[in-house]
């Protein structure tokens, strides 16, 4: 069976490379974009499983990356955002597009990498 | 018939016995247990007597020294200094005492519990020295230390209470020196795999002690003679304390002298050797050399909380921290300073335990939960009283490390210097151990990276201040902020988010240079670090 694939959108490159580690070992085929315009690209053309998004980056940011794929339609990847804001509005506002998990940088990368096996136990991904 | 009468009632007569020894057992059993009860009540009292007077005598002392030391940094003309180091000496004099007699008592009750933390060796020594050096120059007397082949320096045992008997055995030389010089020898006599047997020696050149005399001298309440009581006074439990303890260590300790020559007071434990990763004692000892002697700057973008409901004790946890270089908020309770902890980004936490409104346990817990996930601020405890299980309790609580109070100058920068570190060896054990086996690399590779590209945010972020563009510098601490939060670069980490606000009023103030070149400085630190560690 072929790999599962993720998109890592952030334009951290330590971020990615944390990221990258804790997909990788769990089984996941990883592709990186450092920001939105290019986070769009990938998810268009690999429709991965699982897409990790960061929301504040330069060019196009997570939340207008979240806009384009509601008006797209249907999507099945799980979305996980990563974000720098903890405040409710964000919460409310990413839920609206269909978010399942929401981070608050800097978060813990080995419970990052539990939470990710935990899903993938639990059928969801 | 009356045979068989005679029987049933002797029958009867037995079992009216029986009935009656039961109930007297039962009874005695009965009363045993209450005695028992009352015994066991009794030490439970004492314990808490013991506990509660130490508290009560420590915090008033704790006034005492602190403030007679405030004294002494004043304007004061030479009679009146020499009053008030009186004052001090005196209040330190006392502070050991009760500190002795409360161990001598922990370990008679066989309630000394020992620590097996990770523990630099030379770093020990030094340290033990540096306490004692003052008073040894003003002597006229030379001190050193002489470490010969001694590696691994990297060790695990109780490091406070070797510190205890290192000062122990120091300051005994310095009382019974007058000429000459105190010198530490630490060498090695045996080495396994695991383990490292460690022999440190204090040689003097002081009076000297005859063979009857350093027999007796480990015996608790025993000094040399009655009248080096009158002359050099002391609890005479020192020796004792500091034999019990390398015992407890599995270790030996002993003296040899010649009489006028001086004296050769030693101990030998063997120590277990530290596994491989780097803590933060290591990490200290990278800017150990960069702050000994040299004089301190205020640390001014390092913020620090003190959690403190005495006024006298704030004024003087403030009048220490001022003196190492630290400016600190203050909070007068637990709940208070959950608003301030909601509101500042902290580098640090001194939490009182004892306060009234909320204590300095739930407080911790609280911040503890406030931060879940996200990089975890250092909190110290400080607490009067210094009984067992104590430490325990607040390491449950969610602090980090603990000193007690009084709080001494030298235990004050030691956990300063253990805390105030550029990069939180607890992130890059996380990032190590997420990289596992199959990816040893990975730490090396994030170091790598931030290292080729921090420097890069920080050049936008200084053309940022100098264009005067608001934007750009919200961009340029933004990214910044990011990657210093994931190698738990503390000090940066809050720096940015401090030049992210600036950026998103949308005027750049001229505090923002200021807190670039400040982050500048911060990430000197953390490349000096992260290279260190690759």
């Amino acid at each position: 069976m072929a790999n599962k694939k993720a998109v890592v959108c952030d334009d951290d490159s330590t971020m990615r490379l944390i990221i990258k580690q804790i997909l990788t070992q769990t089984g996941f085929d990883v592709v990186e974009a450092g920001n939105g315009q290019e986070g769009l690209g990938a998810i268009r053309s690999q429709k991965p499983n699982l897409l990790m998004l960061d929301i504040d980056m330069p060019v196009k940011d997570g939340l207008s990356v979240l806009e384009d794929l509601k008006k797209e339609g249907k999507n099945d990847t799980y979305i996980i955002v990563l974000s720098n804001h903890e405040d409710e509005n964000t919460r409310k506002l990413v839920a609206t597009f269909g978010v399942q998990e929401i981070w608050v940088k800097p978060f813990n990368a080995v419970e990052l990498n539990k939470k990710i096996k935990d899903l993938i136990k639990e059928g969801k991904l | 018939m009356l045979k068989h009468l005679a029987a049933i009632a002797a029958n009867e007569l037995a079992s009216i016995e029986m009935n009656k020894t039961v109930r007297l057992l039962r009874e005695r059993e009965g009363q045993l247990a209450q005695a028992r009860d009352a015994a066991l009540d009794s030490v439970r009292a004492k314990a808490e007597f013991l506990a509660n007077m130490s508290h009560e005598i420590r915090t008033p002392l704790n006034a005492v020294i602190g403030m007679g030391k405030m004294l002494l940094d004043t304007n004061l003309n030479t009679e009146q200094k020499r009053f008030a180091r009186v004052v001090c000496d005196s209040g330190e004099v006392l502070l050991a005492t009760i500190n002795n007699t409360l161990d001598f008592s922990k370990i008679e009750a066989g309630k000394m519990r020992l620590e097996n933390l990770d523990f630099d060796l030379r770093q020990l020594i030094d340290g033990a020295i540096q306490i004692v050096a003052h008073s040894a120059r003003a002597k006229g007397l030379k001190i050193g230390a002489h470490m010969e082949n001694v590696s691994p320096l990297k060790l695990r045992g109780d490091l406070g209470r070797l510190r205890q008997v290192l000062i122990n055995l120091l300051s005994n030389a310095l009382k019974f020196t007058e000429y000459g010089e105190i010198a530490v020898h630490a060498l090695k006599e045996g080495e396994t795999a695991t383990h490292a047997a460690i022999r440190v020696e204090v040689r003097d050149t002081g009076l000297g002690i005859t063979p009857e005399v350093s027999q007796k001298l480990f015996q608790a309440f025993t000094q040399a003679d009655s009248s080096t009581t009158r002359r050099y006074g002391g609890t005479g439990l020192g020796l004792a304390i500091s034999k019990r303890l390398i015992e407890l260590m599995g270790g030996a300790i002993g003296v040899s002298s010649v009489l006028g020559k001086g004296s050769t007071f030693w101990f030998s434990v063997n120590f277990e050797k530290q596994i491989e990763r780097a803590d933060c004692l290591e990490t200290s000892s990278l800017f150990a050399a960069q702050s000994a002697g040299a004089p301190l700057k205020i640390r001014r973008y390092f913020k620090v909380l003190v959690v403190e409901d005495n006024k006298i004790n704030q004024e003087v946890v403030l009048h220490q921290l001022r003196k190492a270089g630290y400016q600190a908020d203050v909070a007068d309770n637990g709940i208070k300073a959950m608003e301030a902890f909601a509101r500042v980004a902290y580098n640090v936490v001194f939490m009182d335990c004892q306060m009234p409104e909320m204590d300095g346990y739930t407080a911790a817990a609280q911040m503890r939960q406030k931060e879940a996930g996200k990089l975890r601020t250092p909190i110290i405890a400080m607490t009067a009283s210094a009984l067992e299980g104590d430490r325990e309790r607040c390491l449950r609580a969610g602090m980090d490390d603990y000193i007690s109070k009084p709080i001494a100058m030298a235990e004050l920068q030691r956990v300063l210097k253990c805390w105030d570190v550029p990069v939180a060896d607890s992130v890059c054990e996380e990032l190590r151990e997420l990289g596992g086996s199959e990816n040893p690399r990975l730490l090396h590779k994030i170091f790598s990276v931030f290292i080729d590209e921090a420097p890069r945010h920080l050049s936008a972020l200084q053309e940022a201040c100098a264009a005067n563009n608001a934007k750009a510098l919200e961009t340029a601490a933004h990214a910044l902020k990011g990657m210093s939060g994931n190698i738990g670069a503390r000090g940066a980490h809050a720096l940015c988010l401090q030049l992210m606000i600036i950026g998103r009023s949308g005027v750049v103030c001229p505090e923002a240079r200021e807190l670039v070149e400040a982050l500048a400085q911060e990430l000197g630190r953390v490349y000096d670090v992260l290279n260190a560690k690759k």
